[in-house]
């Protein structure tokens, strides 16, 4: 199991470039560093990364094609392989909409969406290889069109980490190659006496995930009616507060994030590698304080896959 | 430029004695500028790093606040923020025709200035479109914006508002534009020597591997590339600019590059002896240059003249 962890949120870059550093030392392989709606651009960020660590890969993304343009994204992969070397991942897919909405990137809606990223996804891949370009290009993926497209590159990040949600992406998917890497990326917060109801910053980070869902999944998962008020709710406020929060429901959202102590997270990895899942990128609120990293040193050593 | 070319001008800047580093941006080609522009403040240490420029009309303003935040902070204060429109053949190619480019201009530099000290941002125009954005900083930041520009809206426009130019163009152009920036700046009630004055020019150094006919073929790509209202600033024969654009445009600029002769080259360019060179330089301070940025093409033995040309202008200060 490869293990990765998502920096980045509003951390200066000082931390981030500590981070990775600690992260590394402790055997985390790979980092990834977060773009858009993160406060720092992750390119730029990546080469401090590459600059102070040795060995990890480096991740960034995701990217959103809609922001930059496929042949921007080419441009800062390219660059970054060009000075700091063969150590980096990238991560596209549509981004997150509302977020992009508000800056002016009107991504439209539904299928047109996710084709149009293929498309984007399918150039960057295409130009990057034809480049000699040695970087592995991820989908960031959650519904059934992604999934089943994501074949075509070298892996695939699932924004899930529910038993049953990962058991049907993984039916979906046409692995054609024993190299694709199949990883999860879910909202993680990691506590000695886990009360998923009263952590704020995990049921915000589950809620971001759960509203991005597909809406063709909904059924498949039983998420309809807490889905549906969720949006019309997120409509109503115009931002994800808490009462959209409430409205969704910590059913539904600790069923998009890994909220657990360090003990329980060694099981977790362990089943998901029984499942076939060879990465897992933990993602944000973990490492927005500095216990999180504690933490992650910990499991990392703790669990030992 | 190759990632190495650069890497090196990165770790030899400071020993060589420059005071600055200018990345270009060419829209869809060469290297990504922020990626570059990190590099290269990774590898230095005291050199100022800054962008000239970053075109505002392809790239999302978000995108331009958080990889300045994150230049900023990876280069400890030493980023500098060069932006422009980008060239008209250029944004043409892509498909963009920006109707009021002073307009946007002016509003991308007070919503950069207002998101680096943390406010929360509001704004539609014709390139932005912002609701309620913010970099949720603590504290606030500050990055010098220099323009990039060249018409003379713009010009007192960054006489109004930037915090430095970077001004291209034939000499007699270059004194004229930054007489346009001083009196916009005492308009404004702003003291003009603030202003920082970067001119970015062709140097060709004739003097070690560059030959002459090699310079004209450059110089004759530079007079096609000037702008009409930069033209329309001099008193070089417009008659014989329009040929060699002509020619270059139906033929090439080797072809091009028959009908400059000294005087289109001394306008267009920095080039000749060593000695020669360096008083152009002492030329462009007279006239208000704080810095004078030694330009690609950098070939031939590029370090070898980085090296000799430095070292004459300091000796010359000196």
């Amino acid at each position: 199991m490869e293990w990765g962890v998502a920096l980045n949120v509003v951390e200066s870059v000082e931390t981030t470039v500590a981070n990775s550093v600690r992260l590394e030392r402790a055997g985390i392989a790979s980092v990834w560093i977060t773009d858009f709606p993160a406060i720092r651009s992750a390119s730029p960020l990546a080469a401090a990364v590459a600059e102070m660590t040795n060995s990890c890969r480096i991740g960034i993304g995701l990217l959103s094609p809609d922001l930059y343009g496929p042949n921007h994204i080419i441009q800062q992969v390219e660059t970054l392989v060009d000075h700091f070397g063969k150590r980096f991942d990238v991560l596209i897919g549509p981004g997150d909409g509302p977020a992009l909405e508000r800056i002016g990137v009107d991504r439209g809606v539904g299928a047109a969406v996710v084709k149009r990223t293929l498309k984007a996804a399918t150039q960057i891949r295409t130009q990057l290889k034809d480049s000699n370009c040695e970087c592995r290009i991820f989908l960031g993926a959650q519904g059934p069109m992604m999934i089943e497209a994501s074949s075509s590159f070298d892996g695939v990040l699932l924004n899930y980490s529910d038993e049953e949600m990962i058991e049907w992406s993984l039916k979906k998917l046409k692995r054609n190659t024993q190299d694709f890497v199949i990883g999860v990326f879910p909202p993680t917060c990691l506590e000695p006496n886990p009360d998923f109801d009263s952590s704020e910053s995990i049921r915000r980070a589950a809620a971001m995930v759960a509203l991005g869902l597909t809406r063709s999944v909904w059924d498949e998962f039983g998420l309809e009616s807490s889905l549906r008020a969720g949006q019309r709710a997120l409509r109503e406020s115009g931002s994800l507060d808490d009462a959209v929060i409430d409205v969704i429901g910590n059913e539904t959202l600790h069923r998009f994030s890994v909220y657990m102590s360090v003990s329980e997270l060694c099981e977790y990895i362990e089943d998901l590698q029984r499942r076939g899942i060879n990465l897992v990128v933990f993602g944000p609120p973990l490492c927005k304080e500095p216990s999180g990293i504690d933490q992650i040193i910990e499991a990392r050593y703790l669990c030992g896959t | 430029m190759s990632a190495e070319t650069t890497d090196w001008i990165a770790r030899h800047a400071e020993t060589l004695g420059a005071n600055g580093i200018w990345i270009g941006e060419d829209i869809g080609a060469g290297q990504d500028t922020a990626v570059l522009t990190a590099a290269i403040l990774l590898h230095s240490r005291r050199v100022r790093v800054g962008t000239g420029v970053v075109p505002i009309s392809i790239h999302n303003i978000t995108t331009i606040a958080r990889s300045s935040l994150t230049l900023h902070e990876i280069g400890n204060g030493r980023f500098a923020l060069g932006i422009g429109i980008g060239g008209i053949q250029d944004l043409k190619r892509v498909g963009i025709d920006l109707q009021r480019p002073v307009t946007e201009m002016r509003e991308t530099t007070r919503l950069l200035r207002a998101l680096w000290r943390g406010e929360r941002v509001t704004a539609k125009t014709e390139l932005i479109s912002l609701d309620g954005y913010s970099l949720r900083l603590r504290e606030s930041i500050s990055i010098p914006v220099f323009f990039g520009v060249r018409g003379p809206q713009m010009l007192d426009l960054a006489g109004r508002v930037s915090d430095g130019v970077i001004l291209s163009g034939p000499f007699e152009y270059i004194e004229k534009a930054i007489g346009i920036i001083k009196r916009a700046a005492l308009q404004e009630r702003r003291n003009p020597s603030e202003i920082e004055t970067v001119v970015w020019v062709p140097t060709i150094p004739t003097f070690k591997g560059i030959n002459e006919k090699t310079a004209k073929r450059i110089v004759a790509l530079v007079v096609a590339d000037t702008p009409k209202p930069v033209e329309a600033m001099l008193s070089v024969d417009h008659e014989k600019l329009a040929r060699i654009r002509n020619v270059v445009a139906s033929s090439g600029p080797k072809a091009g590059a028959e009908f400059v002769d000294n005087e289109v080259l001394d306008a267009f360019s920095i080039s000749g002896s060593k000695r020669y060179m360096v008083e152009q330089f002492e030329d462009l301070s007279s006239i208000g240059a704080t810095e004078v940025v030694l330009s690609p093409p950098h070939t031939g033995d590029w370090k070898g003249v980085l090296i000799e040309l430095i070292r004459e202008a300091r000796r010359s200060v000196s």
